[in-house]
This record gives structure tokens, C-alpha cells and sequence, in this order.
């Protein structure tokens, strides 16, 4: 089972409802983002055009996640039941080293609760039935959410639709992300990563 | 009266500390409202409530949910056919404005000089009665003419409220600093000539892009990005249309997100759209590329051209028929023949040519037309526009090829420069040309605008002759009217001449100013020369839903008006109809709709008799509705609109339609399908097609009903209710005519860069500054630069500059970037609310208002009296660091993060206005 978010930026406006929802959802202490979107450009391609696409990123539910070999007291972990990658608040120490072993920024201190914390895929929704937050409130309907290994799932019906040359993830240094991005050439040329 | 004060500092500072220090928040706020229990995570039960947001115009279905009385979460709602349950940040931030610290929470009045920002509480009916006796008093000093009202489009406004409050008050001013710098020029000109709609996709038109399976193949997006300016709406029908393989031209100076994915991007030159219109004009008449049979039929291409009076014919001028029908060259028996609505089969017109007529010269509308753009081949205008050749042609031909399955739909961008009225003149020429009207996939349809209820208060004067509309001999003294006659439309007066006035008593001096927006000093053209002005006004009144500039600088007594999330509206969405529910009403906070209707009574009671029969329902109508005494009463008002012009059921009252809404009123098809070719339906008393709603019936690409308007007040010779003015010093032309920005990068050699504007995700004109998790994501202002030109200025993304432009100075942040050309920069509206709280309080609208910079006076445009806000010039120079103050850091704006509260009912729990009884 690989829970996890498919996003299509050949459709995504760059309008941070994602990153604003993931907030109000979540109650996200200001500065910090769990789901944050970055401008990718604007560059001049070959032919002389200009492009620019937006890129969420967040937990990008890694098969292999470093941020759970490295954590010493198994506060990093993964949900048997989801697949998905957690963080367990009791256990968590605060050493950091998962923010350090995370190779996209995506994990954060929190104060206030003086824990690790990140993207869940809104647990609290899923479980209920409901789409993660960033997804429903998307304003391009370009996110997507569900098991990759299900066939029928939103996130395997999306990237089987896609070209194949279209589907990218960001940098994968062994630790397998699942998050896919889709991306055709002609809007703009992938930058997120070699994938 | 209740006699705590609030120092300068009160306005945020105490909101502030109770973030901080709850304890003292109690104590600091328990003035306002019963102080909240903390009850909030108590448990209970979450309900959820259907509503609409109004955090921009496009009013997206939301779902409210709440927690014992207090809105906890804000989402969308999948039922609505446009947004599809998309919500965008600007909805998200609805509960950190509701529950925002820097709220108004009662009525004020000022105790120190302007500006000093000292105020004392006052009770509702004080304050009521304060502006009452000085209103009346001026009223008989000085008649209606003493009074000037304004509105704006963000916040929650009840736009016509000013409109109607003018009329029944006999007179005086409305401005608004959208109105001819935005919205209105389309809304005025476009559906008076194409006797349909205008095709702003941001006011609810265009609804053929939002079909499942839309037919539209071709999208023409000029100086509009529905992604941004509305991603709820905009942003998923966008989206959708790229997915279906609808092709799209986007014309932005900016490399929005819709410009990156459109098929043809022009980065056309701020100013300049005309000039592009004109080439898209020519490229279609040189390669007969435009609907023949369309052109001769349904539009007045083919009439004959008075080249004196520069109007088409009227078969009666030359004795050949009645004055409702045009004159053509007839080319089966080489002659002039009047052309009986809708034709002749006996005629054979001729569409272009120069012919005889009465001894002189004359062309057809089309030659006009034709001669007027000759011109502008792809080469000329690549070098004014500033694009490159190809790609111009390239944009008109996937224009020309999606055609009559196409539109152009025109955004703000033109409204904001002296071409305002020439611009959509252009489209609307281009989308008769192609006959892309009431067809399947045009942006032109009748089924836009439905006026009643996309606004519930209505003014008195614009359906026909109301014994509550403005005499003719006050509406001749509309300030600026008379020079700028398409102002009318919207029955405003012209910002510039109402500030003359008020400067120089000329020809008369306003006195009393009543405003429902947020910031005049950051929206209005040349802000530093408005707030001089400004203070000259005897008395100022300003409600909103927090204290802005305007407040702190100018106003008088302020009052507080209430949220979106407290209030009540019912909006249309395609083939529904959805109600925007009060969840909750906090403070003494109060919809702006009753605040006016508070003042009319007490200007009943004080013996003005045209504010009494406005209480009676025979005078008013039930259609207009008398004011209201409660809330209540206008909800109901709301329902039978809804009920009788949409459900058939004129029983309707809040009640049923609290249990109906959100509903469809007709299916998805037959709201589709209803309304196309109805210019073709037969009209059962003449046996003749209903035709276009416009003078000769058909569509009017040569705009001589402009012209007419110039010289009268109205395209047929009258306003609305039969008046006709005095003829403007100057003619307005029926075709458009490109002219270069009065400040033109062209040979302007001090201020190098030509400045433009254009929306962002994150605010909707002047609000939301003070919602953090917004601010967090855009807290300073962005001025974009073309790499080439920053390092001219030896500056690099981050660092700060000082814009500077012949009216003034500010500071922005650089964001270095190929989003926009060289020799062009962007920046969007900025004001900082946390700068109110400081020993200079002027520096709110000071430091960051791209409106310091832009240029207030003349030349207006003739017909709307417009100034210019983009395309004027600016210089940039590097400076140390941000401005004094202002929150740059997520954590500087904490102070101003929910303090939620619980429901008091408002201001009608403190104030009753009595019964309306003058019988």
C-alpha cells in the first residue's frame, strides 16, 4: 500500500490554496508550512520561450525513508494499517536528525508542541472519507490523493493517464519517493529534480 | 454614552496584547462584547452551515463549520457548479478576518485632530443621530448637492446602497474607485453594442467556459488572469479548458499563471491594447477572414455613415422611412434604400464601399470601420506594442480558427488607462466581426448578468421612472458628468471633479462625505493629492469592518459593518441559486444595508418626506423594496427576490429559503441551451425576431450610440428615465482610435520604466492585509523587474528600492524576474494596517501604495472621465532596507491572529430604529 499525493502541474495556477488550506487544517504555527509551493522560474527555454510552473512539495511518502532509519526512538515510523509515514509525538525527542536526514525540508520544529512534525496526509480526514485538505480545497483540481498500488485509485488513474515522459519525482537519493509530479514538456521543462 | 477612550495605539496595540496576554484581554475588549468563554474546545457537536464567501466578487458555495456559535473551518462547496468545491486563500482567511483583533467593534468618534488617531466610544444612536442632524442641516443649508457617498468593491459591500441612499436624498455624488477604472467601461459599452453582455469573467460573465463539455474552442484572455483574480472560480475553469484542448491567447504585460500555459502569450506593452485591437481588426477585413452573413445581417456594418454627424443614417433623415431603420447602399438597383429591421430579401446590401448619398460623400459603417484600422499592419504594431510580429499573427489566427466558437474576454487592465472606453469598444468589434454572439462557445450571452440579484439593494433610477429617482436638476450637477456622460450608467460622478470640488468650492462645495470600503487612500489615483483634499470635508463618515487609513486620516465617526460570515445574500451560480447565511454576528458590527437605512429614518423622522416614502411599500415598490427596519425585513426581501424572479413563488420568505438553498432553478441543459440564437426568437406582437437590445435591434460594432450618448446622456437620445443633458465639449468617436499613454516610455527619459498592475492570489483590491496567514505569503510589496533593467540598477531579488514616479515615492521589494519585459515593471496594491498603530499613521498609506505613483489628473478618458493607474512611469532607485515598521517576518503578525468570540446579534441588539409610520 503506497499512500501518498499525485500532482499535476500542467494544471496547478500557483495560488497557494494548498499551502493555506494544509494551515487552517492543520493549525500551522505562522513561518512554518507543511506544504509549501515554490515558483519554478521563469526561465527561456530553448525556443526562446518563456516558462515558469509552481511545485508543491511536502512529505513526499518515501519508500524507503531515511527520516525513519535515522530517528533513535522510533517516533518516525510507518502506519501499518495507511503505509503512510508519521511521526508518533510521545516518542519524539527532538534531536532533528529527521529534518536533517529529510532530503526535501519538508519536516519541522514545532514549539509548541516541542515535536517534529509534518504532512500526514490529513489522517484526520482520510480516516473519515475525506480528501487531505490540499487536495479538496485545490483551485486547478490538479492534487490527488490515494493508493498508488490500487488501480482505481485518484493517484493511479492520474499517472496512468500521463504521458510517461510527463511523470517526474523530485531528487531520489535511495530513498524512493512516491509523490509524483506531472509535467509535460510543453508547458515547461521539469527542474524538481533527475527523475 | 459610554466614555472609553482608545488611545492612538488602541487599535491594534490592544488586540495585540490580548494575543499575547489573555489574562488582559478580557479586561482590554470587555467594553465591546460579553467576554468570550473558553469554551471553544469544550466539545459539542460541529454543524455545518451552506454558505457563500464574498472574500472577492465571485461568491464561491462554502461550507461554514461551527462550534458552539463560533465558525471553526471554512471549506468549499462541491455543489457548486463553478468552483466544484475549490476554495481559494482569500475564502480560507474568512474566520482570521471574522475573528480578526483589529476589528471595529462599536461605533467611534473622533476626540483628537485627523490623523491622530484618538477616539471615543459612542452608542449606535449617537452615532446615528449625529450624522442625521448634520445631514439634514446641510440638506436645508445647502440642498442635496452637500453630500458626496462612496463604496468599493472589496470587503462586503452592498454596492448600489450609495445609489439608492443618493436618490431618495434628491441628489449629491457617488464615486467609487473602481466604477470607470474598473468594470464599469465594459459594463457600459459592451452590451450597448453587441445588445447582450459585456465579457468579464470575473463579474460573473462568460458562463459558456464553464460547461462540463464546453463548446468553446478558442479563448481569448486580454489583460485578465482568472487563476488569480479568482482561483476558486476562475482558477478551475481554467484549468478545465486547458484539459479539454480549449486553446487560449493570453494578452498580459505579466507572465501570470494563465500567460505560462496559453497556447500564444503576448507580453504586450502596458497602454497599448488598442493599438493591438486595431491590428487583429485589419489582419480580419484584409483576409475577409470575418462572418459575412452576419455582418450584413445582424449588425449595422452595412448602414450608411453621416460622415458630418459621424452617425449612421436614420431612414428618415433622408425621407426614405421610419427613424428606427438604417440606410444601405443597395446593390441590386445601385441606390440608397432604408433597411426595415430585421431585412429585406428585396435588398441586396452592400457592406463595404463609398457611395452618394444626398450629394455627399458616404461610407458604410464597415469602410469606417476599415479605414480606421488601415494602419496597423503586424510590423507597426509589433513596434508600439512591443511584441514580436509573428506571434501577433499567430494569436489572431487561433482566434480567427476557433471562431464563431470563441470570444475575447476583457479584463480589468483596460479599465485602468484613458483608452477604458476604446478597449471593449475593440473586442466588441472583433467578436461581431466573427460573429461569436449568442452562438455555442461565444462569450457573449444573454444568459449573463442577471440583474435582479446579483445585487439585492437597488437604486431607484435605473428601471425606468421612480417617483424615489434622482431629479433631473440634481443630476445635471453630478460633478464630472456632463463631460464624461457613460458615467451615467452607474450613476456616478468623476472622482477628479468631486476632489476639485471639494478643493475649490467649485462649482459647488461638498461637505459631507459617507464611505462604506476599506481604504480610499490606497485605492484612489494619486493618494497623497486625496488625502489633502480630503480634509477639507466638514464632516466624514466610514464604515468597515476595521479601521483602515481612511479611518485613522480623514474620517469623523466611524461605524463597524460586519464580516462576510455575518451577513446575508443570495448569488447565482449557472443554474443555481445559493444563499450566503449569518453564522454569526459579533461585537455592534452590522451589514452595511442597515446602517443605511438607519440614517433614512432618521432623516424620516426629521421631516425629510422623499426618506419617508421610502419606508412606505406603494412609493418604494415590493420589487425596489421600501427600507428596512430590521435585518429581518431585508432577509425576507432577499427571499422574494430570489423566489419570485427565480422559483416562481412570490410567498417566498427567509425561512423557505434557508430550507430551499442551494438549489438549481433550472437544469444544467436548459441553462445552457435556453438562451442561444434568442436574438433570432419571433417576438409575438411584431412577427419580427426580439433581435439585440439595442437601437437598431442589431449589433452595433460602429458605436455611434456612443457618440449620441456624448451629445444627450443615452445611446438613443435619453437616460433611463427620459432626461437629456447638455452635449460634452468634445464628441465621443464610434470607433476606436489608439492613443499613446500620456507618460510614455516612448520619450519620457527621466522615468525610464512603464508601471503596471495586476491581481494576486493572496488580497481582492485593498482587504485582507491583516490576515496573517495571507500577510505570512506576501507581507511587503513586490516590484517585479526584468533582469536586464536590475542590473541596470545594480539591484538583485530581495533587495529594496524606492519606486518613484512624478507624484511621489515609495518603497518595494525586488523580485528579480523574466515575468515581465524590460523597460516594464509590475506591482500590485499595498497598504500596511500595522503602520495605524504608530506616531505616524499616514505612513499606512505612505510607505507601500503603488496608488502614491499613479496619475490622478488629466486627460481622462472622454467618455468615463478615466485617469490613469497602469501604464504611467516610474524610475527605481536601491535603498539600505524596508521602510521603518512595517511587519516583514511571519511571527511580526501574531498580534493580529483570531481571537474568536461569541455571537452578541450585533448592532440590532443595542439599536432599534423604531416603525417607520408617516402616514
Amino acid at each position: 500500500m503506497r499512500n501518498t499525493l499525485v500532482i499535476d502541474l500542467d494544471r496547478c495556477i500557483g495560488c497557494y490554496s494548498c499551502a493555506v488550506a494544509c494551515k487552517t487544517e492543520n493549525d500551522i504555527p505562522l513561518g512554518t508550512y507543511w506544504n509549501k509551493v515554490i515558483e519554478m522560474g521563469p526561465t527561456i527555454n530553448d525556443r526562446g520561450k518563456k516558462e515558469t510552473y509552481w511545485l508543491p512539495v511536502q512529505c513526499q511518502q518515501c519508500e524507503n525513508a531515511p527520516c525513519i532509519h535515522v530517528c533513535p526512538t522510533g517516533a518516525s515510523y510507518r502506519d501499518e494499517e495507511s503505509g503512510i509515514v508519521l511521526i508518533d509525538k510521545e516518542k519524539c525527542i527532538g534531536c532533528k536528525y529527521c529534518m536533517m536526514a529529510c532530503p526535501y525540508g519538508v519536516r519541522t520544529w514545532s514549539e509548541t508542541e516541542q515535536c517534529v512534525e509534518k504532512c500526514t496526509l490529513c489522517g484526520q480526514r482520510t480516516s473519515a472519507g475525506e480528501q487531505p485538505a490540499c487536495v479538496a480545497a485545490c483551485c486547478a483540481e490538479a492534487r490527488f490523493y490515494g493508493d498508488l498500488d490500487d488501480p482505481a485509485s485518484d493517484v493511479a488513474r492520474a499517472v496512468a493517464a500521463a504521458d510517461p515522459k510527463s511523470v517526474h519525482a523530485l531528487m531520489n537519493v535511495g530513498n524512493d519517493p512516491t509523490t509524483a509530479y506531472l509535467l509535460s514538456e510543453s508547458v515547461a521543462a521539469w527542474k524538481g529534480g533527475d527523475n | 454614552m459610554n466614555t472609553m477612550t482608545m488611545s492612538r495605539r488602541g487599535f491594534v496595540k490592544t488586540a495585540a496584547a490580548a494575543a499575547v496576554l489573555s489574562g488582559v484581554a478580557a479586561e482590554g475588549v470587555s467594553h465591546l462584547v460579553p467576554v468570550a468563554e473558553a469554551h471553544a474546545d469544550e466539545g459539542g457537536g460541529e454543524t455545518i452551515v451552506r454558505s457563500m464567501c464574498r472574500a472577492c466578487i465571485h461568491n464561491c458555495g462554502v461550507k461554514v463549520h461551527m462550534r458552539n456559535g463560533r465558525a471553526v473551518k471554512i471549506e468549499g462547496d462541491e455543489a457548486d457548479p463553478m468552483s466544484h468545491g475549490a476554495i481559494c486563500p482569500k475564502g480560507l482567511a474568512g474566520i482570521q478576518a471574522l475573528y480578526n483583533p483589529m476589528r471595529m467593534k462599536y461605533p467611534m468618534r473622533r476626540v483628537g485632530e485627523r490623523g491622530t488617531n484618538e477616539w471615543e466610544r459612542i452608542s449606535w444612536e449617537e452615532a446615528i443621530n449625529e450624522i442625521a442632524d448634520a445631514l439634514w442641516e446641510a440638506y436645508q443649508s445647502d440642498g442635496p448637492q452637500a453630500l458626496v457617498c462612496s463604496t468599493g468593491g472589496g470587503g462586503n459591500p452592498q454596492f448600489f446602497s450609495p445609489h439608492r441612499f443618493l436618490g431618495v436624498w434628491g441628489g449629491g455624488n457617488f464615486f467609487e474607485p473602481g466604477c470607470a477604472q474598473c468594470y464599469l467601461p465594459r459594463n457600459c459599452v459592451q452590451p450597448k453594442m453587441n445588445g447582450t453582455s459585456d465579457t468579464s469573467i470575473a463579474d460573473g460573465n462568460c458562463s459558456e467556459l464553464y460547461f462540463d463539455d464546453t463548446p468553446t474552442e478558442c479563448l481569448v484572455c486580454w489583460g485578465v488572469c482568472p487563476s488569480y483574480d479568482s482561483p476558486g472560480t476562475g482558477g478551475v475553469m481554467m484549468s478545465r479548458l486547458r484539459a479539454q484542448g480549449v486553446r487560449t491567447v493570453v494578452i498580459d504585460p505579466r507572465l501570470t499563471p494563465d500567460a505560462a500555459k496559453a497556447d500564444v502569450w503576448l507580453q504586450i506593452r502596458p497602454g497599448t491594447d488598442v493599438a493591438l485591437m486595431l491590428s487583429w481588426m485589419k489582419y480580419i477585413v484584409d483576409n475577409e477572414a470575418y462572418d459575412e452573413e452576419f455582418c450584413l445581417k445582424w449588425t449595422n456594418l452595412p448602414f450608411l455613415v453621416n460622415e458630418e454627424t459621424m452617425c449612421t443614417y436614420r431612414a428618415s433623415e433622408l425621407g426614405l422611412g421610419s427613424d428606427t431603420d438604417g440606410v444601405v447602399w443597395d446593390k441590386k438597383t445601385q441606390s440608397v434604400k432604408a433597411l426595415p429591421y430585421p431585412w429585406d430579401d428585396a435588398i441586396e446590401p452592400a457592406l463595404d464601399g463609398e457611395f452618394e448619398v444626398d450629394g455627399k460623400k458616404s461610407r458604410t459603417a464597415f469602410r469606417a470601420l476599415k479605414d480606421n484600422c488601415a494602419a496597423w499592419t503586424f510590423e507597426k504594431t509589433a513596434e508600439v506594442c512591443w511584441v514580436d510580429a509573428d506571434d501577433i499573427e499567430a494569436a489572431v489566427k487561433l482566434f480567427i480558427e476557433g471562431s464563431p466558437q470563441a470570444g475575447i474576454a476583457l479584463g480589468v487592465a483596460t479599465d485602468q488607462y484613458i483608452q477604458s472606453a476604446q478597449a471593449p469598444e475593440g473586442v466588441t468589434i472583433l467578436d461581431c466581426l466573427m460573429g461569436n454572439v449568442q452562438c455555442p462557445g461565444a462569450m457573449i450571452q444573454l444568459r449573463a448578468s442577471k440583474i435582479p440579484c446579483n445585487y439585492i439593494v437597488l437604486p431607484f433610477d435605473v428601471f425606468g421612472e421612480h417617483p424615489l429617482q434622482t431629479p433631473y436638476e440634481e443630476k445635471v450637477k453630478r460633478l464630472g458628468y456632463i463631460e464624461h456622460k457613460a458615467l451615467g450608467h452607474w450613476l456616478a460622478s468623476q472622482i477628479p471633479a468631486v476632489f476639485d470640488a471639494i478643493d475649490t468650492g467649485k462649482p459647488y462645495q461638498p461637505k459631507i462625505w459617507i464611505d462604506r470600503s476599506g481604504n480610499k487612500l490606497a485605492m484612489l489615483a494619486d493618494a497623497s493629492h486625496k488625502a489633502a483634499v480630503g480634509k477639507k470635508m466638514e464632516l466624514i463618515v466610514h464604515m468597515y469592518m476595521y479601521p483602515t487609513s481612511m479611518s485613522v486620516e480623514l474620517a469623523d465617526i466611524i461605524l463597524p459593518t460586519a464580516e462576510w460570515l455575518e451577513t446575508a445574500y443570495a448569488q447565482d451560480r449557472m443554474n443555481m441559486y445559493f444563499a450566503r447565511r449569518p453564522v454569526t454576528q459579533l461585537y455592534e458590527a452590522v451589514d452595511e444595508c442597515m446602517i443605511w437605512s438607519w440614517i433614512a429614518k432618521a432623516l424620516a423622522d426629521r421631516g425629510h418626506k422623499r426618506f419617508q416614502q421610502s419606508f412606505d411599500e406603494e412609493v418604494a415598490t415590493k420589487f425596489l423594496s421600501p427600507y428596512w427596519t430590521s435585518y429581518d425585513q431585508y432577509k425576507d426581501y432577499i427571499a422574494y427576490r430570489v423566489g419570485s424572479d427565480y422559483f416562481g413563488d412570490e410567498t417566498w420568505t427567509w425561512d423557505k429559503l434557508d430550507k430551499t438553498l442551494p438549489a438549481a432553478y433550472k437544469s444544467m441543459e436548459d441553462y445552457q441551451n435556453d438562451v442561444y440564437y434568442s436574438y433570432q426568437a419571433t417576438n409575438p406582437e411584431t412577427g419580427k425576431p426580439v433581435g439585440f437590445g439595442t437601437t437598431s435591434g442589431k449589433c452595433e460594432p460602429y458605436f455611434d450610440g456612443m457618440t449620441i450618448m456624448g451629445r444627450t446622456g443615452g445611446v438613443n437620445g435619453a437616460d433611463a428615465q427620459g432626461f437629456t443633458y447638455p452635449p460634452a465639449s468634445v464628441d465621443y468617436l464610434p470607433l476606436p482610435h489608439y492613443v499613446e499613454p500620456t507618460e510614455s516610455p516612448l520619450t519620457d527619459t527621466e522615468y525610464p520604466l512603464v508601471l503596471t498592475q495586476g491581481r494576486i492570489p493572496f488580497y481582492h483590491h485593498g482587504t485582507l492585509r491583516n490576515v496573517p496567514y495571507l500577510r505570512e505569503l506576501y507581507p511587503v510589496a513586490e516590484i517585479w523587474v526584468n533582469p536586464r533593467n536590475a542590473k541596470d540598477a545594480g539591484v538583485e531579488t530581495g533587495d529594496w528600492v524606492s519606486v518613484e514616479s512624478r507624484r511621489g515615492a515609495i518603497s518595494a521589494r525586488v523580485l528579480v524576474t523574466e515575468g515581465i519585459a524590460p523597460g516594464v515593471t509590475y506591482m500590485e496594491r499595498f497598504w500596511n494596517p500595522e503602520l495605524l498603530d504608530s506616531d505616524d499613521p499616514s505612513r499606512s498609506w505612505k510607505v507601500m501604495n503603488v496608488n502614491v505613483l499613479t496619475k490622478g489628473d488629466g486627460p481622462f478618458n472622454p467618455e468615463f472621465g478615466t485617469y490613469t493607474l497602469r501604464g504611467i512611469t516610474v524610475k527605481i532607485t536601491k535603498v539600505d532596507g524596508p521602510p521603518e515598521g512595517v511587519w516583514i517576518e511571519p511571527a511580526d503578525f501574531e498580534p493580529w491572529m483570531p481571537q474568536p468570540s461569541d455571537p452578541t446579534g450585533g448592532a440590532e441588539a443595542v439599536y432599534d430604529c423604531g416603525e417607520a409610520n408617516y402616514a
